[in-house]
């Protein structure tokens, strides 16, 4: 018995799989776009070394779970929102998110910027 | 002898080996999948650079896939995890019923912000209620979102009915009236405790299963059948080709409609994972037969995992996979190394000895690849398991083809099939008496402490090099006949 493991496929063969490989690539691409990674909250506490303060246009999901009074939820709402409804224009926009109130953006305020 | 070619088995590797490594999060080496597809173009000519090429795609594939699954679109309902809220959803699988609760999945989820707001996902919900549920219900309910082993569970209180949704799927409606009629049907011919194994050997309900008849499946070393798997489907595909043949139906027809058949029970069953390996194996068969080309087992079994592991990347670590695969794997290639003994074959009674021989061996085989898995997740041993194998193996055949039978006369007359349920009745008694005289003996159960990984790769590794060691002497042995 001889172990041939692709002396059977063809040149038209190999490029079926080529092109099955290709467009499975470029669905799992395009499937990605547009989503938020999803990190468990016990995970999502690890230590990060970043920069305050941050954008608040720019930040990821791990980087606001650093901010003080942000869980997993919040940081959710606010790439949410970014998502929806475009980059935030001042900081009082917060308030319009549910769970932010005027005494948490306070605090936050020491820790978020906005660039243009 | 034709060469042996599989060139799955490499893919589905490399494929598995990505979803590990993806899992630990090492690296993002996603970015590098398009240059590889330009790279496996280069070298189409060039058999090894285009092999080490495919392996590499595969395992960047398995890393991109189980990176995938982190993802999320912003409104899903991952994000509200372990938060208390109020949820209309639709139901969109068979309600199972355990004792008084129900487990269904549902889709279609809204969740009260001051509004209903639609969110994306699908949620396992678990709820206690006197209701009769069925598919396509709208719920309204209360409770907490969970996610356990990858997958999110609602906990779902004060369960209200609102009604009937639009735009079900009929081939659900029909797959889950038949399991309905089936069930009612069983429990209407049966004592309860066997027609709750009937359901769970039919029709793949096994949580309405007590928890001493399990055990006691699981303590002889048969939990194996309580699963539906390969055995179910061979028994079903028999089943189907018998019936055809006195139709009159034969050759590509028959594949066809048997295809068909087989893939409508799977969705029966709820298309777990052992019973999915055995549907993909067998439809690819009859495909390869249709279009008269020659199948590999090692192929198709590859073939059949790198396509669980794509929709479901996390089921590599679930138990089922693997015990499912090895057990496939070690019968069809430790059983081929076991010498055949044709001079104990050439005397009386041929077909019983030869029967018995080969049943020995394949259970023989499944036993070596898979008792150190069991050890390593349950920490037990039934050493019995091989022998009782070659008993009940037949018996829970004959229960299957049997009950296969009462329910299709079910369909006609439920007087006639009651009449038949009690050859199918002493069968199970039989099966159940059998179970505890098992039981019974001495070291039937023995339990040990729990195998390390360390131990199951070593155990594994050997077992690799003894095969290859013995099916180069298989082989010569086989060529210097031949001479």
């Amino acid at each position: 018995m001889k172990f041939k493991i692709l002396s059977e496929l063809t040149h038209e063969e190999k490029l079926v799989i080529i092109f099955i490989l290709l467009s499975l690539t470029v669905a799992m691409f395009s499937y990605r776009i547009g989503k938020v990674k999803f990190i468990p909250p016990q995970e999502g506490t690890k230590k990060i070394n970043i920069n305050y303060p941050l954008d608040l246009n720019r930040a990821n999901f791990e980087e606001l779970l650093t901010l003080p009074g942000i869980g997993p939820t919040i940081a959710q709402r606010i790439i949410s929102y970014r998502y929806e409804k475009g980059n935030f224009k001042k900081l009082e926009e917060l308030l319009k998110i549910k769970g932010i109130g005027k005494k948490k953006l306070e605090k936050l305020k020491p820790y978020l910027t906005i660039k243009d | 002898m034709p060469p042996f070619s599989a060139p799955l088995i490499l893919f589905a590797i490399s494929f598995m080996i990505g979803i590990i490594i993806g899992e630990k999060q090492i690296v993002p080496v996603y970015i590098y999948i398009l240059p590889i597809i330009l790279f496996l173009f280069l070298t189409l000519n060039k058999k090894w650079l285009f092999l080490t090429a495919l392996s590499f795609y595969a395992t960047f594939l398995g890393i991109f896939r189980i990176q995938l699954m982190k993802y999320y679109s912003p409104d899903d309902i991952i994000f509200l995890q372990g938060e208390k809220v109020k949820l209309r959803a639709q139901i969109s699988s068979y309600p199972e019923r355990r004792k008084q609760c129900y487990i269904f999945t549902a889709t279609k989820l809204k969740i009260w912000q001051g509004m209903w707001k639609e969110k994306k996902g699908k949620l396992i919900i678990t709820t206690c209620s006197q209701k009769t549920l069925s598919y396509g219900d709208i719920i309204e309910t209360e409770g907490r979102i969970i996610i356990k082993k990858g997958r999110i569970y609602f906990k779902a209180k004060n369960l209200k009915i609102k009604g009937k949704g639009k735009w079900l799927n009929p081939f659900k409606i029909l797959i889950f009236k038949i399991k309905r009629k089936t069930s009612q049907l069983l429990e209407k011919l049966f004592p309860s405790e066997y027609a709750q194994f009937l359901k769970a050997l039919l029709l793949g309900e096994k949580k309405s299963l007590d928890w001493h008849l399990k055990e006691k499946f699981i303590h002889s070393g048969n939990a194996h059948i309580l699963a539906i798997s390969g055995l179910h489907v061979g028994l079903f595909y028999f089943i189907c080709n018998v019936v055809l043949k006195a139709l009159h139906i034969y050759g590509r027809k028959r594949n066809i409609i048997t295809i068909i058949i087989i893939l409508l029970y799977m969705s029966l069953t709820g298309s777990r994972i052992p019973v999915v390996r055995a549907t993909i194996v067998m439809v690819f068969y009859l495909l390869a037969n249709y279009f008269y080309r020659e199948v590999n087992i090692y192929n198709l079994l590859s073939l059949s995992s790198i396509l669980i592991l794509f929709i479901n990347p996390l089921s590599i670590y679930e138990a089922s996979f693997q015990l499912s695969f090895i057990a496939v794997l070690g019968i069809v290639s430790i059983f081929t190394i076991f010498p055949s003994y044709h001079m104990l074959l050439d005397t009386k009674l041929k077909i019983l000895k030869h029967w018995l021989l080969n049943a020995a061996k394949a259970s023989l085989a499944a036993w070596l690849a898979v008792f150190p898995l069991i050890c390593y997740y349950w920490g037990y041993i039934t050493p019995y398991a091989v022998l009782t194998n070659l008993i009940i193996i037949p018996i829970v055949s004959l229960i299957i083809a049997q009950s296969f039978l009462i329910l299709i006369t079910g369909l006609i007359s439920v007087n006639l099939a009651n009449i038949l349920s009690y050859s199918c009745y002493i069968l199970i008694y039989l099966l159940f008496l059998i179970l505890d005289k098992i039981l019974s003996l001495p070291y039937s159960y023995i339990k040990i402490a729990n195998f390390s990984l360390q131990g199951l790769f070593i155990y594994y590794s050997c077992i690799i090099f003894l095969y290859i060691y013995l099916l180069k002497r298989t082989i010569s042995r086989y060529f210097d006949k031949i001479r």
